[in-house]
């Protein structure tokens, strides 16, 4: 969980996603985030990679907009996820504004099976 | 078993793909329906290529993103990185959890594929020229000036 809940500008956020973004900070998984303008200039950021999140998210969105032109889309990306091993960035558009959100993934399940068979040998 | 043969088997695997594609390199080996005939997956291919590498300011040692997955009002795109290029597959409009679990069937096929492409000849990508200086860009961080100063 994040230590602090973003006071997320109420230019940017409706009341519905300001308290839908509150409750996904609750959430244990999510190491940082950062609150986007539509043109990626970032509004605010916390937690993990906050300095750099605003930054390349900014250009990703970018290129998932022009993407989708290539595609035909008339409409920009909704939603973007990138996952690692042990994170998951997702993207989400919002009414005025886009959200990046940082989870860290589940430790695999198995990974305590490694110590059992080391120790066992 | 062939590249093309691999991204066919790919593609009937799973009703909710249009068609694939993957790049080795500098080559692109394609299978997308007529209709997608006039796609430009050049383009695609490059701006995938562009998300990754934006994606490795985030990267550690051990960690890196190899998945992406794009949501559209009329497709869905997910590109998963190989050993020396990108699977991308375009699709008909999902939402992730449901692409999540046909995924199930790319990743069956991810092993062939990766096979395939061995054997197939290794253009590596040529470097580009840089293009002409023009006027300084906006102030901002280096991210910025690498990737909002060019238009795709």
């Amino acid at each position: 969980m994040l230590s602090e809940i973003p006071r997320a500008s109420s230019r940017y956020l409706t009341s519905a996603e300001t308290v839908e973004l509150a409750r996904i900070q609750q959430d244990n998984s999510v190491i940082g985030y950062a609150l986007l303008t539509l043109d990626g200039d970032e509004i605010q950021s916390g937690g993990a990679w906050s300095s750099m999140l605003g930054p390349v998210f900014g250009n990703i969105t970018d290129i998932a907009d022009q993407l989708g032109e290539d595609l035909g889309e008339d409409d920009i990306c909704p939603m973007a996820i990138f996952e690692s091993p042990d994170f998951e960035v997702a993207c989400l558009l919002l009414s005025s504004a886009r959200v990046i959100i940082i989870k860290r993934k589940p430790r695999r399940k198995a990974e305590g099976l490694r110590s059992v068979g080391s120790n066992s040998s | 078993m062939s590249v093309q043969t691999v991204l066919e088997k790919l593609t009937a695997h799973n009703a909710g793909i249009i068609g694939c594609m993957a790049t080795h390199g500098s080559q692109i080996h394609r299978n997308l329906p007529p209709r997608y005939e006039l796609l430009d997956t050049d383009s695609i291919a490059e701006r995938v290529n562009l998300m990754f590498d934006a994606t490795e300011q985030l990267e550690t040692e051990h960690d890196s993103f190899d998945q992406l997955f794009l949501e559209y009002e009329s497709h869905a795109l997910y590109a998963r990185r190989l050993d020396d290029g990108i699977l991308i597959l375009v699709t008909e409009p999902m939402e992730r959890a449901q692409f999540k679990k046909a995924k199930v069937g790319v990743n069956l096929f991810l092993k062939p594929l990766k096979k395939a492409l061995a054997e197939t000849p290794f253009a590596p990508v040529e470097p580009q020229p840089e293009p002409p200086t023009e006027d300084p860009p906006p102030s901002g961080g280096m991210i910025h000036r690498m990737y909002r100063g060019v238009r795709y």
